[in-house]
């Protein structure tokens, strides 16, 4: 009898000795990989075209010529595509001095953008649009949906020698803030979450970290749905607001929801390759299935008022919901992250 | 369905779930309410008995935010939080009502009965004309709408009836918000939040103060009112990271509103964001819950001087108990905690768990 017992505690001790200890996860390790992989490049993009846009803006403007209209166009298209890959990320330098809200002020309240712009063009001011000066201006007209009136709607920018300067301050404005911005990621900010430690102004621990950055993830699903789908279908054909639609003057919209995807599921494949197998794929597939509904969509602008094309964009809400959930399931279990109720999304 | 009229709720719409001894425990005065999420996306309020047994009171279609305790009788109203355009109140006999707001308007989950109970202020979004209001309802006439007045702002949050029976303290966040852009916020870079003190009577802003203009962007939204009429209030700041500006103050009408000392460990442990505050039985202590921080702060009330901090996940509910310095906590986790501090340090008293998540507010049930 005590060899019987002495064999099945020692079976039972091997048993334990054989379980590996559930070790926390490298939170460094994770925030590193995002922040270098994607994070660092899509500001560095950001940095690189809005920076070939200011320069645009100061040949087109030198030359008075409006043939270089189509040139200030593929700049802003080119600077748009590299905001859809940030565009989520409320984290980090981009919080500092309301970069985040004066880069891309949208959506707009009513017509603020168009008023605050008409205001601006009315009554040439030199001091008021250098750029010391600009960046205490309104937001509204700061940032890119600013120029996008000027350079998509506007027929006279070029023409007019005041309305090339407040586009070429738009442009110089915007590459100033991408700039700065992503200097400060390549440099000090990877370099503080790669040594594990805590940032003075932007972020604490490497746990606190991660869960801040896998908050901007779910923000930016819900920002696709809450706020480019829902408001534009409304709730019925005859509620539709085709006009909420973002970037519409530039015809992005579908392109800048491919980028914001991409952007998004890379960051998520990233914190995925932690998960166990099964739970990895589990979400790869979901991503798979939420790009194939996306690659499905008509053109947001006519669906509104066909049903069948609404039910196209409700479902593949659904399908991000369905995501968010599983992301949230999925990383609260194994990486010990805490999405809170009231800190997530609070008032 | 005309959404100015006040509608008896079908069975289908909304569940009373259940209101067992709800006169009962209103008397007995030792118990709150607070709004909740579940697991499964739902929603609604329950009460918290002082032993932490949670009763669901009422189902609803939109997240709650506060929950108001009719001062007379047997009757509660749940505002949705922005931008949700319904509430509804559950009265003595346990029924539901739902109450729509007009057009062009949404709630923004908080409110106020006025002492005697006969008319309920609601704050309300104007987002069409951007500003914020306070409509009036007529709690003893099915809560028709009387009309509105100006709330002193834009993003008008919480408000409470002053002590003096008379007046109305009104914390305008300054944050301009709309439907159709859902809870994004519009007017970061020039936003001027205030308090202001209103008229019940005449309707007149009496006062209205704001913060120094270089702190311009901390969004005053939450604020207690001690006994003597002083007002505390805590910020939300919109511009700072890892919000390093103060968050907590108190404002007593007449003089300049003053920030309170600054916590151990500096006020970056509240991370910019203070999601509801509490005053004590005594009018001694006040409480501000930071859900993103994790912590709740607490200070004496005559000194401003910081006394402590407790720490607990997703923690935003707080409230007095009838003990002086007594104070219930609830978590986003459904953690409730009742604890005292006192200068002499933080007391747990009990703790236990529910299944439900507890919403920003929870409020003292207690009778009059």
């Amino acid at each position: 009898m005590t060899c019987i017992r002495t064999a099945l505690l020692a079976s039972l001790a091997l048993c334990f000795a054989a379980l590996p200890a559930r070790a926390e996860p490298d939170y460094t390790a994770i925030n590193t990989a995002i922040a270098q992989k994607v994070i660092v490049p899509a500001y560095a993009l950001l940095a690189e075209t809005t920076a070939a846009q200011a320069r645009a803006w100061d040949t087109a403007c030198a030359s008075a010529d409006s043939g270089q209209l189509a040139t200030l166009q593929q700049a802003y298209v080119e600077v748009s595509d590299a905001w859809a890959t940030v565009f989520h990320w409320n984290f980090g330098p981009v919080t500092l001095l309301l970069r985040r809200d004066r880069f891309y002020h949208w959506p707009e309240r009513r017509n603020t953008i168009a008023k605050g712009l008409s205001q601006l063009l009315a009554k040439p001011d030199a001091e008021k649009v250098k750029l010391v000066n600009f960046a205490h201006t309104s937001v509204a007209v700061q940032g890119l949906p600013a120029l996008e009136r000027l350079v998509f709607e506007r027929t006279d920018t070029l023409k007019n020698a005041w309305n090339c300067q407040v586009g070429k301050s738009i442009a110089a404005n915007l590459s100033h803030m991408a700039e700065d911005a992503a200097k400060e990621w390549a440099g000090e900010v990877v370099a503080v979450i790669a040594r594990g430690e805590e940032h003075p102004m932007y972020f604490d621990g490497p746990k606190a970290t991660l869960n801040k950055l896998f908050t901007e993830l779910l923000t930016g699903y819900a920002i696709i749905k809450d706020q480019k789908i829902l408001p534009v279908l409304g709730a019925s054909v005859k509620k539709a607001k085709p006009n909420l639609i973002e970037a519409r003057r530039s015809n992005r919209f579908a392109e800048n929801l491919k980028l914001n995807l991409e952007t998004l599921f890379a960051a998520d494949a990233i914190m995925a390759s932690y998960l166990p197998t099964n739970e990895r794929n589990a979400l790869a597939d979901k991503r798979a299935t939420a790009m194939g509904f996306f690659k499905a969509l008509p053109p947001l602008k006519h669906a509104v008022y066909v049903e069948s094309e609404r039910a196209q964009y409700l479902a593949f809400t659904a399908v991000l919901s369905a995501l968010r959930k599983d992301m949230v399931a999925a990383y609260t279990t194994h990486l010990g992250l805490t999405i809170g109720f009231n800190s997530l999304d609070g008032d | 369905m005309d959404r100015r009229t006040f509608l008896k709720s079908s069975a289908s719409a909304l569940t009373l779930l259940a209101l067992p001894g709800f006169a009962q425990a209103n008397a007995q005065s030792r118990s709150w309410l607070t709004g909740f999420g579940k697991a499964d996306g739902t929603f609604g309020a329950a009460r918290i008995e002082d032993d932490f047994s949670v009763t669901e009171v009422l189902s609803s279609s939109l997240r709650l935010h506060d929950v108001l305790v009719h001062p007379t009788q047997t009757e509660i109203c749940a505002p949705a939080r922005r931008p949700g355009d319904l509430l509804w109140i559950v009265d003595k006999n346990r029924e539901v009502y739902e109450v729509a707001a007009p057009e062009g308007r949404h709630y923004c989950g908080h409110g106020a009965y006025a002492p005697d109970g006969g008319t309920l202020f609601v704050a309300e979004n104007d987002y069409d004309n951007e500003r914020g209001v306070i409509g009036f309802y007529d709690a003893n006439n099915g809560y028709q709408r009387q009309g509105d007045i100006f709330s002193g702002g834009i993003g008008p949050h919480q408000l409470k009836v002053h002590p003096d029976g008379k007046h109305l303290v009104m914390a305008n966040g300054g944050i301009l918000t709309h439907p159709d852009t859902g809870r994004a916020k519009l007017n970061l870079d020039t936003m001027q939040p205030n308090l202001s003190l209103i008229d019940m009577k005449t309707h007149k802003i009496v006062e209205s103060v704001q913060l120094p203009a270089d702190i311009h962007h901390l969004s005053l939204r939450h604020i207690d009112v001690t006994p003597l009429g002083a007002v505390v209030f805590g910020v939300q700041d919109q511009q700072r990271p890892l919000g390093t500006q103060p968050m907590v103050g108190i404002w007593t009408p007449g003089r300049a509103p003053r920030l309170f000392a600054t916590p151990s460990g500096g006020w970056s442990i509240m991370n910019g964001y203070v999601g509801s505050i509490a005053v004590d039985q005594a009018g001694q202590t006040a409480a501000a819950a930071a859900p993103r921080g994790g912590v709740v702060v607490f200070w004496d009330i005559p000194t401003g001087e910081a006394l402590g901090v407790y720490s607990a996940q997703d923690v935003c509910g707080v409230a007095r108990t009838h003990r002086a310095n007594g104070f219930l906590v609830t978590t986003g986790q459904g953690d409730m905690t009742q604890l005292r501090m006192t200068p002499k340090g933080l007391t747990v008293v009990k703790t236990a768990s529910s299944k439900l998540q507890f919403d920003n507010h929870c409020c003292p049930n207690f009778a009059i």
